[in-house]
């Protein structure tokens, strides 16, 4: 039994050096230092823009139709040369995201024909009125200070997970399977 | 027996041919194609060109298919064709054998969808069509879903032509339905195919609009994006909407339509959609097509002027008041009024758009709780005599389109423009089985003239003379013969071609007449000489009425007007609760036509209203809105605020078409369940909750109705004694009900599924059999025939189903398709004039005077102006028959001349 416990301090002896040394911390001091996400991870929506400020999204409604919890409204309106807000003909007038009901399974993204609607990193999402959880389009949308250089293409396969990533988060599946 | 000379549609029938489909043993028809019998077999071969109700065009090429035919040289044993066949144009020959599903037919069609989207621009995203587009369904079916094709796309500039339909043409497969639906469907010939080679595309002879009534159907037979919808441009996407199956408020042929609508708002109106795959999609091979009024009409109820909560009147003004006060209100009025001046002081109006339910409560609470039979609907027409020969007209109203017909006679009419479907569905009938159409009278339909038979041409006020003589000469009167060839102008020997016709259509012949006021003062004269021509020509013989008013026909079964009950009198006493002795007044009554005149006399003190679109619409209109001030009381049922609502002492905010139940009532005959599509705005009522509110106020037995199928049931069986069935049972028959399904596919759809056939109830149940009127052994004298000078012209109008009304003007269509007055004439005059087909000119008639857009057709006989009353200007209501009036051309770049 003493063994045991010589085996259990150990492991805390071993993070309170890591601690005290400053070196592989495991903690953060969560407001003030944030963790970085993967970058497949799926947080809360963001629209995005095209590189001349245009928005990306033509208000196709297919990411309403493939909500599996219905949180998706939107209403499409036509572009006019005096009031242009869109690439395409049409652009969402109204586009809402009900944070309550959404289940950030990310089928809006993977639906998006346009890659508007992208799910970013950011997962602080508590507030303290219900009816602030109905993001508008205004709440989603990049700005245009912010510049368009981070635009985010969504392809699970290729952009996200790059061969590399994955083989620092999972490691080397031929290794791991000894073959 | 007449031969084919006299008419190629007296020709034997066509021999069966027997050939192999898919391996199954099938028989077609000589002259039929291989797509034609598949698609009667439930084969569905895929198509983009090929519609049942168009000509062949073969054009798109996906309906290929393997063929292989007997060969005599190797002993009649089935060899393949050197190249596979297009199934649409390719006629079936006996012994045949065609593959639609082997290698090389799923080949063909891979490679077809490759080419087709060659130059589509894959905008589904943006475009509206996405959703129910046939080359998504088709590249998801047939397509390869890859394409080789690397090179830039083609593209064209927008066109703005329309008001009401979107060009896309990037999109455009060129199947040219649109271009032949306008050219044979439409009548008209104004779309095209322009340009040559990979750089021809679907336009507009002048880039001009699409002007035809019919046209908002090349929408939905358009198996692409190319031409889209205006008004529901970008509204929503179709998937999103909830379906309807319902009927249309504006079409008295009946229409049946789907209305599509989401978040308490109607979207769109289209024909009734169709089952595909588990959901319920817009059916792009309809033959119920629609007209634009039902198509872009149906939304008025969503305008801002509506009213959505009851009123009373406090002093000056209206304030909104709880239903139920409103009621008793309106209960307290009417009974001071029948106490004040006894009940034939007070007259219930019923709009011609209520339904069956709502004018048999109208009937059965002004003649029991009232007791008058001051109950009307009939207001549109120019005379109360005039309304008093519809009512003869439909007596003796039978027969129905879904039957067919051998030969078809029409009277004078804008048909087109007063029942378009109805029209449309006559002149295809005729069209594609080659049965011969016959037009009589001084207006013959433009739509219908390319492609009569015969034209027998008048001048106004001479057509009852016209159908007597034609009646006698039937019996072998040859003196009337000649009467006949001298004042149509015929020549004898047509005329015994049309004698001997008429004498051989002993199959089934159909008479159609026009209760339109463009023939003014002429109905009573004319409708008798129709059912005259009736009985000469013998029992095989169908007369329908035409009128323009949605629910004329059903109001008329289910007893809203003077002398008539819904039923037999005894049925009515015992269903009513009257006994033996109790007062039913039936033939007392006040015509809706004379309500004015009565006002004015001081005869009627108190007035419901049940619509006031009816009021509206009047041809006195400001005479009866003058005349409502004096009035001691008017309630009234209506939608919107408007100058008749202010002047009521109370007033109820109805339900429209799409927020209630109900029955109409076609100019056939058939029913059509009107189904709540939304609910009703606000605090509004549907009208039959209204009537039983204050008749259970004012103290009436047997109003107390829970719903709507209640007071169905209780009308049915007095309208047809013999219907065996109920609203529910019938109406909600089939695989949609009243609760909403979301199927697998996500179409939500509600609305019952209609079975043609299934609604219909006349015949033995519905319409008695009144006695054929005698024909004359003598014609009347033929009216003397005024000269005409120069440039002269009598006017003939007919109220324009496009033109001015009080719904339709809070319509999208009113707001978006601005339309200026037309003035029909003959060829002759045009060519004697110097006028070509849309050249300006100016009518002076009396006093007034109007600019016009000459049309030149071969609708009215010579001398004869027909203007449609309601566009633009042209206000003709309230004017005798066929006034004199003057034609000035206008020279182009020229301002038109002052009034004068």
């Amino acid at each position: 039994m003493l063994i045991e416990f010589m085996k259990g301090f150990t492991v805390a002896g071993r993070h309170l050096v890591r601690y005290l040394t400053g070196k592989g911390s495991v903690t953060f001091e969560y407001p003030e230092v944030r963790r970085e996400q993967p970058p497949f991870f799926r947080g809360r929506h963001r629209l995005q823009r095209y590189q001349d400020g245009l928005e990306r999204c033509v208000g196709c409604a297919l990411c309403a139709a493939v909500c599996p919890s219905e949180a998706i409204y939107l209403e499409a309106r036509e572009n006019t040369p005096d009031n242009r807000v869109s690439a395409g003909e049409r652009y969402a007038e109204i586009y809402q995201i009900h944070m309550l009901r959404c289940i950030f399974c990310g089928f809006c993204e993977e639906a998006c024909p346009e890659n508007a609607i992208i799910m970013g990193p950011s997962y602080e999402l508590a507030l303290y009125k219900r009816t602030d959880f109905i993001m508008n389009k205004e709440d989603m949308l990049d700005s245009p200070e912010k510049g368009f250089g981070d635009y985010h293409e969504y392809d699970p396969y290729i952009s996200h997970v790059t061969e590399e990533s994955d083989r620092e988060a999972m490691g080397d599946p031929w290794e791991r399977t000894g073959s | 027996m007449a031969d084919q000379s006299v008419h190629p549609s007296l020709k034997p029938a066509p021999e069966d041919v027997p050939f192999v489909l898919n391996g199954k043993e099938v028989v077609g028809k000589k002259g039929e194609t291989i797509i034609t019998v598949a698609a009667r077999e439930g084969v569905y071969i895929p198509h983009y060109c090929w519609h049942p109700s168009l000509s062949v065009a073969g054009n798109c090429r996906l309906c290929l298919v393997e063929v292989h035919m007997p060969n005599p040289r190797a002993d009649n044993k089935p060899t393949p064709l050197p190249k596979p066949a297009i199934a649409c144009q390719t006629p079936v020959v006996p012994g045949m054998h065609v593959f639609t599903e082997s290698e090389l037919a799923k080949d063909c069609q891979s490679g077809m969808m490759e080419f087709l989207l060659v130059n589509h621009p894959l905008d589904c995203p943006i475009c509206d069509r996405g959703g129910e587009c046939m080359l998504q369904r088709y590249s998801m079916e047939y397509g390869t879903g890859h394409a080789r094709m690397v090179d830039k796309k083609r593209k064209f500039k927008k066109p703005q032509a329309d008001p009401l339909i979107d060009i896309e043409r990037n999109r455009c497969i060129m199947c040219t339905r649109c271009v032949r639906f306008c050219d044979e469907v439409a009548g008209e010939h104004v779309m095209g195919v322009f340009a040559r080679g990979a750089d021809n595309y679907i336009g507009t002879f002048g880039q001009g609009p699409v002007s035809n009534i019919l046209s908002g159907n090349v929408i939905d037979i358009c198996p692409v994006g190319c031409l889209t919808s205006r008004p529901f441009r970008f509204k929503a996407r179709v998937w999103e909407l909830v379906q309807t199956q319902s009927t249309s408020v504006w079409d008295a042929s009946g229409a049946k339509v789907t209305y599509w609508t989401r978040s308490n708002q109607l979207y769109r109106t289209t024909p009734p959609s169709r089952k595909y795959h588990e959901t319920y999609t817009i059916n792009e091979d309809t033959a119920e097509f629609i007209d634009n009024i039902t198509r872009f009409g149906s939304d008025f109820p969503a305008h801002e002027d509506r009213w959505e909560e009851s009123r009373v009147r406090i002093g000056e003004g209206l304030v909104p008041a709880a239903f139920r006060e409103a009621v008793r209100q309106a209960a307290r009025g009417l009974t001071r009024v029948r106490e004040q001046h006894g009940p034939d002081a007070l007259a219930v109006l019923v709009s011609p758009r209520a339904t069956m339910e709502e004018g048999y409560l109208a009937a059965k609470f002004a003649r029991t709780v009232i007791g008058t039979g001051n109950v009307d609907w009939r207001m549109s027409f120019q005379t109360a005599e005039a309304s008093d020969a519809a009512a003869l007209a439909f007596s003796h109203a039978s027969g129905d389109l879904e039957d067919g017909f051998d030969a078809v006679v029409l009277v004078n009419g804008d048909y087109l423009h007063q029942a378009p479907v109805f029209a449309m569905q006559v002149k295809e009938y005729a069209r594609l089985n080659e049965k011969p159409l016959i037009l009589i009278g001084h207006h013959h339909d433009a739509y219908f003239a390319p492609h009569a038979s015969w034209q027998l041409h008048c001048r106004p006020g001479e057509t009852a003379h016209v159908l007597e003589l034609l009646a006698l000469a039937v019996r072998g009167n040859d003196n009337a013969k000649d009467q006949l060839s001298a004042i149509t102008g015929a020549q004898a020997e047509e005329l015994d071609k049309l004698l001997q016709l008429l004498g051989h259509a002993h199959r089934k012949g159909l008479l159609i007449q026009s209760l339109e006021d463009m023939n003014g003062a002429n109905l009573p004269q004319d409708v008798p000489a129709l059912l005259g021509l009736k009985s000469a020509l013998g029992e095989a013989w169908d007369y329908i009425p035409v009128l323009r008013d949605r629910n004329a026909f059903g109001l008329y079964a289910a007893g809203a007007q003077p002398g008539r009950l819904p039923g037999a009198e005894g049925a009515v006493r015992k269903a009513w609760g009257l006994g033996e002795s109790a007062a039913l007044p039936v033939d007392s009554g006040v015509p809706a036509r004379l309500l004015a005149e009565k006002i004015e006399a001081g005869e009627i003190k108190g007035l419901l209203c049940l619509g006031a679109d009816i009021l509206h619409n009047a041809p006195e209109r400001e005479r009866l809105v003058a005349a409502l001030d004096k009035l001691e009381f008017f309630a009234v049922t209506d939608l919107f605020r408007s100058e008749i609502t202010e002047k009521a002492d109370v007033f109820f905010a109805a339900a429209s078409h799409l927020e209630r139940d109900g029955t109409y009532c076609d100019l056939e005959g058939n029913l059509a369940r009107l189904v709540e599509a939304l609910p009703p705005a606000g605090g509004s009522r549907p009208d039959w909750e209204v009537l039983a509110g204050i008749a259970k106020e004012m103290d009436g037995r047997g109003f107390d109705y829970s719903s709507v199928a209640q007071v169905f049931d209780e009308m049915i069986r007095l309208v047809a004694p013999d219907f065996a069935g109920s609203f529910k049972a019938l109406m909600l028959k089939g695989p949609r009900n009243d609760l909403t399904i979301k199927d697998p596919g996500g179409a939500r759809t509600r609305g019952p599924e209609y079975n043609p056939g299934d609604y219909r109830i006349d015949g033995a149940h519905f319409r008695w059999k009144a006695d054929p009127l005698p024909t004359p052994e003598k014609a009347s004298p033929a009216p003397e025939r005024q000269e005409l000078n120069e440039g002269e012209f009598l006017v003939t109008w007919g109220e324009h189903v496009q033109g001015s009304d009080y719904h339709l003007d809070r319509a999208s269509i009113a707001r978006l398709l601005k339309m200026a007055p037309t003035a029909e004439m003959n060829p002759e005059d045009a060519y004697r004039l110097g006028l070509e087909d849309g050249d300006r000119a100016v009518v002076h008639t009396g006093s007034d005077s109007i600019e016009v857009v000459v049309k030149v057709r071969r609708g009215p006989a010579p001398g004869v102006l027909y203007i449609p009353s309601g566009l633009g200007d042209a206000r003709f209501a309230g004017l005798s028959a066929a006034p004199l009036a003057r034609l000035e051309a206008v020279e182009a770049g020229k301002e038109a001349a002052p009034a004068g």
